[in-house]
């Protein structure tokens, strides 16, 4: 147990007092230097005579913002700017190392903080992604080189029949596609789904309707969903 | 180097006149911020219309305080009371209030 507990008046007066004093001395490295001593010595002794509250000390800023301005005009301001960019260039290896330490510190932050905003604080571009899952084949007991399997159709069709914990399932492959029509033929990118696509991301066409059961077995018509860009790019024309 | 009288400048400057020695006293009697009072202190400082120097430590001591630093008013700082009472009259007019009275003898 401490021996010497002060009273809770006390040490609030104390604690008030103390603060004053660590801003008026935080205050005064703003002070230009000739006149800290002097400037320090005269607000801590109007502090210590009078009930040195924050209330009072707050203008010790003010104060010593007022004689590190004074005298400050554009010349002295250019001045000062002027013998930066002399100093600069006199150590050219000096601003470089500068240079790249920002420009990788920079660099660094933005990106992290990109994969912070898409995975933490953007969800997913579809509701409930809470609930989507994907998933890759391993087989690290086999010694197979590559690390992930591909999937094959029957797996699908495995997995649909068999994993009863999940809604709905779906598998895609992403290419390309070529787009002839009256202008210019283009390539459009593409996804070949299975017809559950649109159920698990839980997004349906809204013009039209999405994929039926049957529509991704071998014989049936060829359908497709355009996305918004290329139909808009196709109208346009 | 000269100053501009302003309103706060001319308040200032009377409570030195007045008898207040202290920055902290002339910051009360003027009810004026001490982030207000302290730059008006020393642009009158540096105009000379005040001079400031420390007690002695010694005085200071025996009554167990630091010592504190003392504003004066100059012969140039008097020569421009006039100056600074026309400008608080001024301001009373334009409030529509008759001037206060000059403020009490620091005891």
């Amino acid at each position: 147990m401490s021996a010497a507990r002060r009273g809770p008046a006390g040490a609030a007066g104390g604690s008030r007092m103390s603060v004053a004093r660590v801003w008026v001395r935080l205050a005064s490295l703003l002070v230009p230097a000739p006149d800290r001593a002097d400037w320090t010595e005269e607000w801590l002794a109007e502090l210590a005579v009078n009930n040195g509250t924050m209330t009072r000390a707050w203008g010790a800023l003010a104060d010593a913002w007022y004689l590190r301005t004074e005298g400050w005009t554009m010349d002295v301001m250019w001045r000062d700017v002027r013998m930066a960019v002399r100093g600069l260039i006199r150590r050219p290896l000096l601003t470089a190392l500068a240079g790249v330490t920002l420009a990788v510190g920079i660099g660094a932050n933005t990106a992290i903080f990109s994969v912070v905003d898409a995975v933490l604080i953007n969800p997913l571009p579809f509701p409930e992604p809470a609930r989507v899952v994907s998933y890759n084949h391993q087989a690290p007991g086999l010694g197979v080189s590559i690390p992930v399997i591909p999937h094959s159709a029957a797996m699908y069709l495995h997995y649909a029949e068999n994993a009863k914990s999940l809604e709905s399932f779906a598998v895609f492959t992403q290419g390309n596609v070529n787009l002839i029509s009256d202008g210019e033929p283009q390539q459009l990118s593409s996804n070949h789904v299975t017809y559950q696509y649109f159920d698990v991301i839980g997004l349906q066409p809204f013009l039209g309707r999405g994929f039926i059961e049957g529509e991704d077995r071998p014989g049936a018509e060829p359908v497709v969903v355009i996305g918004l860009r290329p139909l808009r790019a196709d109208v346009r024309r | 180097m000269t100053v501009r009288m302003t309103q706060v400048t001319a308040l200032v400057l009377r409570a030195v006149a007045a008898g207040h020695h202290y920055g902290f006293d002339v910051m009360e009697t003027c009810a004026l911020p001490s982030g207000t009072a302290y730059p008006a202190l020393r642009r009158l400082e540096k105009a000379g219309l005040l001079r400031s120097r420390w007690e002695a430590a010694s005085a200071a001591h025996e009554e167990g305080r630091p010592r504190r630093r003392t504003y004066e008013l100059t012969a140039l700082g008097g020569d421009a009371l006039p100056t600074a009472e026309r400008k608080l009259e001024e301001a009373c007019r334009l409030l529509g209030a008759v001037p206060p009275a000059p403020p009490a003898e620091a005891g």
